[in-house]
C-alpha cells in the first residue's frame, strides 16, 4: 500500500524540496499550496523524480479550507502517513516600527496555520488508522534571539511548544501519532531572500553565523524533515530537531 | 529511504551489547565498514562475527587502546569516517551513598572516554584530509538524563551532561576551525538495553503498566537508537552539529 505525505507550502523552498526527498522514501506526495502554477510544476518535478503527486490549492489560515481538503483527502487516501506543515511567512522589522497587524498577520501565516494543520492532520490520521508524524516547521528563532525579528520569533517559540504538547495528545490517540517541530537555522531560500534581498552580503549573512561555514539548503532540512516522517524516527515525538550548522550553538 | 552509509568508515564503542551492537550490526548491514570495539575482548568478537568486521578488546579510558582502535580502521579500511562513542555504564546509588571512586570510573567512561575518542578522530581526520577542510561525523552517545533527572543516577546525570554539552563545545571549535567534522550527541530515553534490563525487575522491560510515563508507551528498542545514529552519520545530516538529538519516545516531555 502506498504511504502518503502531505506538505504545505510546497510550491517553494523547504516545502518543496521536502516534497522531491519524500518522494525518494516511497511517499504519494499531497501537495498544498496557494499558486496553483508553482504548485503544477511542484507536481510536474515529483513526478519527473519518478513519484505520484498531487496538488490542492488553499489556504492554511482558512478553517474552512482545511476542513474541506481533509474532506477530500480521507475520501480519496486510505492513508495519511505524514503531515509537513512547511507553510510560514517572514519579515524582519525592529520592534517600533512593527504594527499590530504586522504582527497578527505573521501570527496567522505562522502560528494558526500549524494549529489547523496539527488539528486536522489528527483528524484525517484518525479518520483514515494512520499512525502518523506530524512535523512542523519552527526555526532556530523558535529558541534563540533574531533581531528585528520579534514577531518572528515568538511565533516560531509558539510552533516549537505548541508541538510538544501535540506529541502528547497525539501519543494518546490509537494509533498513535507522533509529533515533532524541525527548527531550521538561516537557510538559504526565497523567504529569506524577498526580506534581506539575493546578494553576497546576504549569502554572508547566512552562511557566517554558523560553525559549519556553509550555506543551509532546503535539501538540509528535507532530509530532516524526512527522517522524521518516516519509520527511521518510530520513537521520536515532542523533540525540536535542530538543523541549523551550529549556528545556535555558541 | 534510508539513509545512506555505505562504504563510510564506521567505529563503534560499547559495541558487545545494546546500542553500540545494534549500531554496529545496522551499519554492517547497511554496507558501512565498520570496527566493533568493547571492553568485553570476547563478547566483541560475536558482535564482530555476525557483522563480518572487526571486532577489537577497547578500554575507552587507554589513549593507547583508542591508538590501537583507530589505527585498526586506518589498517583495514584506509581511513576514519565516523566515531559512535558509546562505550557506557551506570551506577544506581543515592548521592549520600556514592562513593568517590565509583564516581570517578563513572565519569571516566564517559567523559574521559569521549574526550579522548573526540582528540583521537578528529586528528585522523585532518591527517587524512591532506590539507583539505577534514571531514567527518562523531556521535557520543548521551541520554535524555543530560537534561533531566531521576532519584539515584545523579553520577550518571552529571556523566551524561558532560557528554552532550562536549558535542555542543566541540562541534562549534571544529566547525569555526574550517573542519567539516561535525558532532552531535544522541539523547536516548529508557532502552532496552542490558543497562537498564539490570535495573529493572524481571520482567518489567515487557510490562504495559511499567512504560505509563513514556507517551508512545513502549520500551524503545536498541534498533531505534541505531537509526538515530546512522542519520547522524550520514551526509543527510551534513547541517547538523553541535546539536542534542532526543529519542525517547516523548518522555522528557512531562
Amino acid at each position: 500500500m502506498t504511504r502518503s505525505a502531505i506538505v504545505t507550502g510546497a510550491t517553494s523552498g523547504i516545502g518543496r524540496a521536502t516534497a522531491l526527498r519524500l518522494v525518494r522514501a516511497g511517499f504519494h506526495i499531497i501537495a498544498t499550496g496557494r499558486n496553483p502554477e508553482r504548485g503544477a510544476e511542484t507536481v510536474r518535478q515529483v513526478e519527473a523524480a519518478g513519484g505520484s503527486g498531487e496538488f490542492h490549492s488553499f489556504d492554511v489560515t482558512s478553517e474552512s479550507d482545511w476542513a474541506a481538503f481533509a474532506d477530500a483527502v480521507t475520501g480519496r487516501h486510505t492513508s495519511v502517513d505524514a503531515l509537513i506543515n512547511s507553510a510560514g511567512s517572514f519579515f524582519t522589522k525592529a520592534l517600533p516600527d512593527t504594527s499590530l497587524e504586522d504582527f497578527r498577520e505573521l501570527w496567522t501565516a505562522d502560528v494558526e496555520s500549524v494549529v489547523l494543520g496539527t488539528k486536522y492532520g489528527f483528524r484525517m490520521m484518525r479518520d483514515t488508522r494512520s499512525a502518523g508524524s506530524i512535523v512542523n516547521i519552527s526555526s532556530l528563532a523558535g529558541l534563540i534571539g533574531l533581531e528585528d525579528c520579534a514577531a518572528y520569533c515568538a511565533a516560531k517559540a509558539a510552533v516549537t511548544h505548541f508541538s510538544r504538547v501535540a506529541a502528547l495528545e497525539g501519543a494518546q490517540m490509537n494509533p498513535k501519532v507522533r509529533v515533532n517541530s524541525l527548527n531550521p537555522g538561516v537557510i538559504y531560500t526565497e523567504m529569506i531572500t524577498h526580506a534581506y534581498g539575493d546578494n553576497d552580503a546576504v549569502k554572508a549573512f547566512v552562511m557566517d553565523g554558523n560553525a559549519l561555514q556553509r550555506v543551509g539548503t532546503a535539501e538540509d532540512i528535507a532530509s530532516a524533515a524526512t527522517f522524521l516522517a518516516c519509520s527511521a524516527s518510530r520513537m521520536v515525538t515532542g523533540t525540536a530537531m535542530l538543523v541549523d550548522g551550529g549556528r545556535g550553538a555558541d | 529511504m534510508t539513509f545512506d552509509v555505505k562504504d563510510k568508515v564506521v567505529l563503534v564503542t560499547g559495541a558487545a551489547s545494546g546500542i553500540g551492537a545494534a549500531t554496529a550490526r545496522l551499519a554492517a548491514a547497511r554496507g558501512a565498514k565498520v570496527i566493533a570495539t568493547d571492553v568485553d575482548g570476547e563478547r566483541i568478537q560475536g558482535v564482530a562475527a555476525d557483522c563480518q568486521c572487526i571486532g577489537l578488546k577497547h578500554d575507552v579510558t587507554s589513549p593507547e587502546d583508542w591508538d590501537n582502535a583507530i589505527a585498526a580502521a586506518v589498517h583495514h579500511h584506509g581511513r576514519l569516517d565516523a566515531l559512535v562513542s558509546n562505550a557506557g555504564i551506570v551506577n544506581y546509588e543515592p548521592i549520600i551513598d556514592l562513593d568517590l571512586a565509583r564516581f570517578r570510573t563513572l565519569t571516566q567512561v564517559h567523559v574521559e572516554g569521549s574526550f579522548l575518542g573526540v582528540q583521537k578522530a578528529v586528528a585522523q581526520m585532518r591527517a587524512q584530509a591532506r590539507g583539505a577542510p577534514a571531514t567527518g561525523s562523531i556521535v557520543l552517545t548521551a541520554s535524555v538524563m543530560a537534561n533531566c533527572a531521576a532519584p539515584g543516577i545523579s553520577a550518571y546525570a552529571v556523566a551524561k551532561a558532560a557528554m552532550a554539552n562536549m558535542a555542543r563545545a566541540v562541534g562549534v571549535e571544529l566547525g569555526r576551525k574550517g573542519d567539516m567534522i561535525r558532532v552531535n550527541a544522541l539523547c536516548p530515553g529508557p532502552t532496552r538495553t542490558p543497562l537498564l534490563e539490570g535495573a529493572m525487575p524481571p520482567g518489567a522491560m515487557d510490562d504495559p503498566a511499567h512504560w505509563t510515563d513514556v507517551p508512545l508507551g513502549v520500551p524503545q528498542e536498541p534498533e531505534d537508537m541505531a537509526e538515530s545514529i546512522l542519520f547522524l552519520i550520514s551526509e543527510e545530516s551534513s547541517f547538523m552539529t553541535a546539536t542534542q538529538m532526543v529519542v525517547d519516545g516523548g518522555w522528557s516531555l512531562t
